[in-house]
């Protein structure tokens, strides 16, 4: 019996994944994904919107002066269904207004903007989020 | 010896799962008291059921965790009339500036795809969908008349009936601001669909027809697909659609954007 609802559960679970996902430009349109960039900034906001999802970060550079960071990854029912990822997790600590390590993979106009790699807290916790290989947004 | 044990059990297995998918098989098709099939449910995610919930402070390494991939499913490609297949083409290869559901309008009907959640009364069957591009419904009046009263739309009007077992839902009154499918298929206002929901057990067998007389040479018939019920999933509230990335793209390339 066991065998069977094991086997029940597999066929299930094989059907279920093979259903169709909307998708969305390549990465490689708009980032470049063999190179990776990493700054360190405060998170100010967390657009948890499709067709992607966005997130800001407060950047400081040598002179002290104040930017922006925008990066951007999944879209909300990715992170969710695929990573078990939410916005509460994405945004930990956020009213402690830390400093976080932000991995990307930098956008191809060299403006501040990039595709989530992975996302360091200060407590040494962390999101990685590589792309897998084969992955339609390896492509 | 080794190699006939695990032939032995190689066949076991393929026994056991020939028996699961033959019970998944003549599982009862549950009927309201109207005598018709339930189609009451969630049906249809286009993901997969949620990966485990990762907690806040918890770290997460998709390297290691391996999530679930994405396998698009392919509705096969409608036959164009001879004078419409440059467009297609055009409008193929520039899909990332010309596709509309990719600056987050509708989808429309079929390109919306099965129905997620169904709730059914006798007089009205509701199909509710979360979308990428946002929360839509339909309302498909059964036995009813296509109304003449009201604009076109990307969802088009629906009215029901029933076939035996099968609910056939026809579909007129769609406007021409949508594509059929991924692949610039585009469509007139004259396309008329007819949808097919058969439950057998568990499962929702769902069939789309196309005909478009404007621009399609023939009938398409789209791949057929078998949905399975989702009993312990609920259909969630589509994040507002924002499309942000067009002034940041550097080429045309892009991967599938099927329903």
């Amino acid at each position: 019996m066991n065998r069977i609802s094991r086997a029940a559960l597999l066929a299930f679970s094989l059907s279920v994944f093979a259903l169709p996902a909307a998708a969305h430009h390549s990465l490689t349109a708009e980032f470049l994904p063999e190179s990776t960039v990493t700054v360190k900034g405060v998170m100010t906001s967390i657009e948890w919107i499709n067709p992607h999802i966005y997130i800001y970060f407060d950047v400081v550079d040598k002179d002290g002066k104040k930017s922006q960071f925008a990066v951007e990854t999944y879209p909300p029912n990715h992170m969710r269904s695929r990573y078990g990822l939410t916005k509460q997790v994405l945004a930990a600590d956020f009213d402690k207004k830390e400093m976080l390590t932000v991995e990307v993979n930098p956008a191809k106009n060299g403006k501040p903007l990039g595709w989530l790699t992975k996302l360091t807290y200060p407590d040494g916790h962390f999101i990685k989020l590589t792309a897998e290989p084969g992955s339609p947004e390896a492509r | 010896m080794r190699r006939v044990i695990m032939v032995a059990g190689v066949t076991a297995g393929v026994v056991s799962v020939s028996l699961a998918l033959a019970l998944a098989q003549t599982a009862a098709t549950p009927k309201l008291a109207d005598g018709h099939p339930d189609l009451n449910g969630q049906w249809y995610h286009r993901i997969g059921p949620p990966a485990p919930q990762i907690k806040p402070g918890q770290s997460y390494d998709a390297a290691i965790a391996k999530p679930i991939g994405i396998a698009q499913f392919n509705p096969g490609k409608p036959v164009y009339k001879p004078e419409f297949l440059a467009k297609v083409k055009d409008l193929d290869t520039r899909q990332v500036e010309t596709d509309p559901a990719w600056y987050c309008n509708p989808p429309g009907v079929p390109r919306i795809g099965p129905p997620q959640k169904i709730v059914q009364t006798a007089k009205e069957v509701v199909f509710m969908y979360d979308d990428l591009n946002g929360n839509f419904f339909r309302v498909v009046r059964m036995n009813g008349t296509h109304r003449d009263d009201i604009d076109p739309s990307s969802l088009g009007d629906s009215i029901g009936r029933w076939e035996g077992d099968t609910l056939v839902v026809d579909v007129t009154n769609l406007d021409d601001a949508t594509w059929l499918s991924d692949n610039g298929l585009f469509h007139s206002d004259k396309t008329h669909v007819v949808e097919r929901l058969r439950r057998e057990g568990d499962t929702l067998h769902y069939d789309v027809t196309v005909e478009d007389p404007v621009v399609l040479a023939e009938p398409w018939k789209q791949r057929s697909r078998d949905l399975k019920i989702m009993k312990d999933y609920q259909i969630e509230e589509a994040p507002y659609c924002s499309e942000r990335d067009k002034e940041h793209l550097q080429d045309l390339s892009h991967h599938g954007n099927l329903r």
